[in-house]
């Protein structure tokens, strides 16, 4: 794998009379390096060199006195990135400064660091020059020595100012870095600039705005990306070596170090096994795998069905189709792949190239098999798009994932265009005015005058930040900067605001302008904030959580439960009212509790009637069977068998024998039994039943 | 996963997807389908076919969604198989109940199966049409419907009616009956259950009764009611699939900001849900029961001198914390404390600007795009401001940038909304389901997520080809081309698997033909045979360049199955295998050979997760 470290020496103005905005940008300038470099566990190589400090010490000035003076450099070696890095930077950064010490020098100095470091073996040497090219006047008797020995020794330049602003080149039409006019400038001034606009010409350096020297650091591009190879067959003639190189991809580029446990603690990752919520411990042999088919597992492997044969790697063509018959909103995926030739396979390329140019005249686009590998077997479809050379790179093709029909979702949305959403002609013209007022490309007559970004647009597409990475690095900066351990101190910096918000906002040139459009705008479209659905929605949630057997009878405890105990002209009803209210109790202690109470009395009303010289029997049937029933229901067997047996005693005394064979034995009243029966139970019951032996006087007749 | 090393894990997961793709929103999906036993033979017989063919996709895509099947207009109730199901619902006259809501399983659909074989003669007799005129109640059997849907035991989160019918207008308009079903609607709307009427026949005219059922159902007015197409409605169905109600299934509500103190309420959905295959399970080989397998983090504390475990616990995989070197310092930051970082500001969408159409590149991507449409419950007005923005950047060719933090704890992104339009109501084509009018989020990807290739390497001038090669790619290009049809193009390795698991569960025999295959490459030959003589003169035949490394294996083929060092023939001879276990070399065994060893000698049949390690112990053990 080739090395893809670099190596970056950064230059730091601190004289005293370099601009106090240049000095403060700086910091935070090489701070967003030093955070990104670490927070994306890079193994880059770091080191600063400041000019106009009061003491001198670098490399070059401890060979020979005179050189380099005002200039020091941090330690002798470039160092890889981390957190310590970082606070030993910002104590270095406040040494005691000066108003000498020349830029030439602190770029010899860069030049011989880089020199030394060759032997890291880094694939990318840079330098970054943050300095205030002022009135101090500077020796440029070495210039051309220097800026030989970048170009030379190919080590790329980066210099960022404060006072930097952009035009388009009038011949070339690309943006181009200029240095803004000051009326008070003075010859040395005008010379320092013009010398710096120089490097760009004499070794390739890159001029820029602070912003944007943040972004051309971050613009590393890779000469030696990974690869995919692969075959494009059309049919089994026509076939094209290609290379699919990752051209976007979306993932985060955060490496914390995850730790699960403390150090003298094992971790490791264990499968358990689970039916229904009960752990087991199965053989291997005892598993097989298989698939749910709705609720039905079926078994299913090798031995059981035949699998097809792998595919084999590489893009299996489908058919060209129009371009514009497959939609975007069909792509799938996380990453967007890049086809580009076989390195050096210059037949395969003039293929592609010839394709490509085709695809675009026929306004066309490839359907695809693509197989990953061997292992990675699962088909995907993809599209592959054609994109015509240009000056940098040859003619390539991009390939996107497309998602199965199995995967889409049909949406029915009403029409937009409706009476009810019909708009005034004002209403219109105050959107008009809106879109207008925050157009983020500059229009044609802003491009003639100087502007703060290098694009003619406010939030070019290809400069977008990546705010939560963002933010992860300034928390853990503060964090590691205040050493903030506990939770409170982590939340007290969260709460700044400037954390966030700095995104959250309208690009400055056009906020304004925004404001007072979206101003006129809510004038004309009356908009209210309404809570009735929410109202609805929790209102819903209520009623579903509650159990709904219980909502419905506490209906009936508010309506009509009037008594308090079973009486004996209404037993059954009475029983059943105080019933429901007793299952209305959502405390279960509660309810056995109430439950208890109320068989007790409806036991005690069952024996008086029994006690009755003329029973009912009808209504004994009811109240018994209710009674029971509600005893299977709150799990009170002992109690019921208990009073099965006084029931059983009392017809015996009182020789009730018509209500004990046609109610008790008819209807099966006796004690209950959990569960199935057992041969014991069934005994047990057997007994039960058998006739009571009765007095001799039969009281019922 | 197997790439899991508790040790130095440094993935910072990105979870946001995983719950923006989720489809679980809390309770099932559920569908209850109703026949209009007003359909003639063939007519009945194609429903009854859809909704086999719903019943088997749904098993197979989506195993935990509700299913039920009732027939409307009936003369007869015959009750269902499974009797008490019916215990607390009234089933009106003209109505009877198939298969009350239920998680399919094999038994429920080879029953529907077998019902489907006699219906063709028995429905009339057992069934029967509703008397004088076939025109059962339409508000009883809605009321039924509810009442099944209500009472189905499992949270619902999105129910569907699905009306299979040829029939019209099911009561004249002048008629008490035809109110009373108006009022149903309204009934549905409050329950949130959605209403389709799916027609068997392909000159449907919604305007005597559905037109107004459906748009009160959904309280939308009548006006933006798009007549969908019969044919296409019934073959998504099929594929149990439906045009989903806007209301129900979005992925989020959030608020735009179009300046201080100016927002609109919309919400957001997805074009496709994630690519889902079967549940793949672990099954009791003995009683066919269902193994959950749990993978767990367990931390054990040991004691050093007694090497005895003192403490044991479990960590959820949100455990644990991360840490950062500070010199000799180590400074933690636990998963909450990340997570409020995510959650520093509130989700919503802000609207920074527009653009012209143009910016935006053709081909830009890092995530699939959603779709934007207004929501005018939550802030009144939203649907008209909606609609001014949309459409005039419709006719002006912007597009709206924005930063968009769909939901709490996910990450913002910059998204462009793209004015899109619903298709023409001529369009039949599978394309026209893709959206309606609205905004299409394309996700813009970050700075970082864009690589930075320097194809100098690769660029040389003599890459370009002549004008020949061109017109050659054009010929070829005409001759194959295709029309891209999504609803044909299925995972071939899905494909294969359904139907493999339909012929184990349910005997079902799936033609090869209906299976998605890759191409046939001499087909292709066929076709632009008259040119390939033509290419052999254009193009030289490829050299392809030398490979830098020889050791490796040409990566066209994959790695290539290691080479036995020891020939199988040998290893019947168990004197051999002895000497190999003597002299301890059993290592330069394959594993599959070792394999063979324990079975011709042992008589042992290893589980297949055994390693090489492993089986060479097991024999080592088994010989001594």
């Amino acid at each position: 794998m080739a090395s893809n470290k670099e190596c970056l020496i950064i230059v730091i103005d601190v004289r005293s009379c370099a601009s106090e905005e240049l000095k403060l940008k700086s910091v935070k300038c090489v701070a967003e390096i030093l955070k990104d470099k670490i927070v994306s566990d890079k193994k880059d190589y770091v080191s600063f060199v400041l000019v106009g400090c009061k003491k001198s010490k670098n490399k070059l000035n401890t060979a020979s006195d005179n050189m380099c003076q005002n200039v020091v450099q941090f330690n002798e070696e470039p160092q890889i990135c981390n957190w310590q890095l970082l606070l030993e930077f910002f104590k270095f950064v406040n040494e005691p400064p000066c108003d000498g010490g020349e830029w030439l020098d602190g770029l010899d100095v860069a030049v011989a660091m880089q020199r030394a470091a060759q032997a890291l073996r880094c694939a990318r040497q840079r330098i970054l020059l943050l300095y205030d090219f002022n009135y101090m006047p500077q020796r440029y008797d070495d210039y051309d020595r220097i800026s030989g020995d970048l170009l030379k020794e190919e080590i790329d330049l980066i210099v960022g100012s404060h006072n930097i602003s952009y035009i388009d080149n009038a011949k070339s039409n690309l943006p181009q870095a200029i240095f803004q006019v000051s009326r008070k400038a003075n010859i040395y001034e005008q010379a320092n600039q013009k010398y710096a606009m120089q490097l760009v010409s004499n070794c390739n350096a890159t001029l820029c705005s602070f912003k944007e020297a943040l972004a051309s650091v971050f613009n590393v591009s890779s000469r030696r990306p990974w690869v995919w190879n692969a075959k494009l067959n059309i049919g089994s003639v026509i076939a094209i070596n290609l290379q699919g190189i990752i051209a976007m991809k979306n993932e985060s580029h955060i490496k914390l170090k995850k730790v699960w446990a403390e150090t003298e603690e094992t971790v490791e990752r264990e499968e358990r096994y689970f039916i229904k919520g009960t752990e087991v411990t199965p053989l291997p042999e005892d598993l097989i795998d298989g698939y749910m088919l709705g609720g039905t597992p079926v078994p299913y492997d090798e031995t059981l069905v035949e699998l097809p044969p792998a595919h084999s790697p590489g893009l299996h063509f489908v058919g060209f189709v129009k371009r514009s018959s497959i939609p975007d909103a069909y792509f799938s995926g996380n990453s967007l792949y890049m086809l580009v030739h076989q390195k050096g396979n210059v037949v395969s390329a003039q293929k592609l190239d010839a394709l490509v140019r085709a695809l675009i005249l026929q306004k066309c686009a490839v359907l695809c098999w693509k197989i990953f590998s061997v292992k990675f077997n699962t088909p995907r479809i993809v599209v592959l798009v054609p994109q015509e050379s240009t000056v940098d790179r040859p003619a390539t093709l991009y390939m996107l994932e497309l998602s199965y029909h199995a995967q889409h979702q049909f949406w029915d949305f009403p029409a937009l265009r409706t009476a009810k959403t019909e708009c005034n002609a004002d209403q219109l013209q105050a959107v008009d005015t809106l879109i207008d007022s925050m157009d983020l490309e500059c229009t044609l007559q802003d491009t003639q005058q100087p502007r703060q970004q290098r694009q003619n647009d406010l939030l070019p597409f290809d400069g977008l930040p990546s705010i939560f990475e963002q933010n992860v690095m300034d928390v853990l900066e503060r964090k590691v900067i205040n050493s903030a351990k506990s939770d409170p101190q982590f939340k007290a910096m969260l709460d700044d605001k400037n954390l966030v918000d700095f995104f959250w906002r309208v690009p400055e040139p056009i906020e304004q302008k925004s404001k007072q459009a979206a101003k006129a705008l809510k004038k004309l479209f009356p908009l209210e904030h309404s809570h009735a659905w929410l109202q609805k929605l929790k209102a819903k949630e209520e009623e579903q959580n509650a159990p709904p057997t219980v909502k419905q009878e506490r209906r009936d405890t508010q309506t009509s439960i009037s008594i308090d105990s079973v009486g004996l002209m209404t037993p059954a009803e009475d029983y059943k009212q105080l019933l429901q209210k007793v299952r209305s109790e959502i405390n279960t202690t509660q309810r056995d509790v109430q439950f208890q109470s109320l068989a007790a009395q409806m036991r005690v009303v069952i024996i008086t009637l029994l006690e009755r010289n003329k029973l009912d029997l009808n209504q004994l049937n009811e109240v018994l069977t209710l009674y029971r029933d509600s005893c299977l229901e709150f799990n009170s067997f002992a109690e019921y068998n208990q009073f099965a047996a006084l029931i059983k005693t009392k017809a015996s005394e009182r020789n009730l024998q018509e209500f004990w064979s046609s109610i008790v034995v008819e209807k099966n009243l006796g004690p209950l039994v959990l569960g199935e029966p057992t041969l014991e139970d069934e005994l047990r019951l057997k007994a039960y039943y058998t006739k009571p032996e009765f007095g001799v006087e039969d009281q019922e007749g | 996963m197997s790439t899991w090393n508790p040790e130095y894990d440094v993935e910072l997961t990105d979870s946001e997807d995983e719950i923006a793709m989720k489809r679980d929103f809390h309770g099932r999906e559920a569908i209850l389908f109703v026949v209009d036993a007003n359909l003639e033979t063939e007519r009945l017989m194609d429903a009854l076919k859809l909704i086999r063919g719903a019943f088997i996709s749904g098993m197979l895509v989506n195993g935990k969604d509700l299913m039920g099947l009732v027939f409307a207009n009936t003369k007869h109730s015959p009750p269902p198989q499974e009797l008490q199901c019916l215990e607390n619902i009234v089933v009106p006259a003209n109505c009877a109940v198939f298969l009350p809501l239920r998680q399919l399983t094999k038994a429920i659909v080879e029953h529907y199966l077998e019902f489907m074989a006699s219906a063709e003669e028995l429905f009339a007799s057992e069934y029967g049409l509703a008397e004088p005129d076939g025109r059962g109640s339409f508000a009883y059997m809605i009321r039924l419907c509810i009442e099944l849907l209500e009472k189905c035991g499992k949270k619902l989160n999105n129910a569907k009616i699905v009306y299979l019918t040829d029939v019209e207008e099911p009561h004249p308009s002048s008629s008490r009956e035809f109110q009373a079903a108006l009022q149903k609607a309204s009934d549905l709307e409050g329950k949130e259950f959605e209403f389709q009427v799916v027609p068997m026949t392909d000159d449907f005219n919604y305007d005597p009764f559905y037109k107004e059922f459906i748009t009160l159902s959904r309280a939308i007015e009548i006006d933006s009611f798009r007549v969908p197409d019969a044919q296409l409605q019934r073959e998504i169905l099929e594929d149990r699939k439906l045009r989903q109600d806007f209301l129900r299934r979005c992925l989020g509500h959030f608020t735009l900001s179009l300046g201080p103190n100016v927002s609109i309420s919309a919400q957001y959905y997805n074009y496709f849900y994630r690519h889902v295959y079967p549940k793949k399970v672990h099954i009791m080989r003995r009683d066919n029961s269902v193994v959950q397998k749990r993978r767990q983090i367990i931390v054990r504390q040991e004691d050093k001198d007694t090497e005895q475990i003192t403490h044991e616990y479990q960590i959820k995989m949100t455990g644990g914390w991360y840490e950062c070197k500070v010199g000799g310092e180590v400074l933690r930051v636990t998963t909450e404390q990340l997570n409020r970082v995510r959650n520093l500001h509130p989700p919503g969408m802000m609207l920074l600007g527009f653009k012209h159409r143009s910016a935006l590149p053709d081909v830009i991507y890092s995530k699939p795009c959603n779709f934007m449409y207004p929501d005018d419950q939550n802030i009144i007005g939203s649907k008209r401001l909606f609609r001014a923005l949309w459409q005039r950047c419709l006719e002006r060719e912007k597009i709206a940038i924005c930063l968009f933090l769909c939901k709490r704890k996910s990450v913002p992104r910059y998204v462009a909304l793209v004015p899109v339009e619903a298709a023409q109501p001529d369009d039949k084509n599978y394309r026209s389901l893709l959206s309606g009018d609205g905004f299409k989020i394309v996700y813009l990807p970050e700075s970082k997520h864009i690589r930075r290739i320097d194809l100098s390497d690769w660029n040389k001038i003599d890459n370009t080809a002549t004008d020949e090669g061109v017109d050659f790619f054009q010929k070829v290009i005409r001759k194959l081309s295709v029309d891209y049809q999504p609803n044909l193009i299925n995972d071939p390795n899905l494909e294969v698997l359904q139907a493999n698991l339909l012929a184990l569960a349910l005997n079902f025999k799936t033609e090869q033909d209906g299976l998605t295959q890759l191409p046939d490459p001499a087909l292709q030959n066929k076709r632009i045979e008259k040119f390939l003589p033509t290419y052999e003169t254009i193009f030289e035949p490829e050299i392809e360049p030398a490979k830098k490394r020889t050791a490796k294996p040409s990566s066209d083929e994959g790695s290539a199955p290691k080479m036995p060092k020891i020939e199988e023939s040998q290893l019947s001879s168990y004197e051999f295998v002895e000497r190999l276990i003597k002299d301890k070399l059993l290592g330069s065994c394959t594993a599959n050979q070792l394999r063979l060893i324990l079975d011709q000698h042992f008589d042992v049949k290893p589980a297949k997760s055994a390693t090489k390690a492993v089986l060479i112990e097991r024999i080592e053990t088994l010989s001594a």
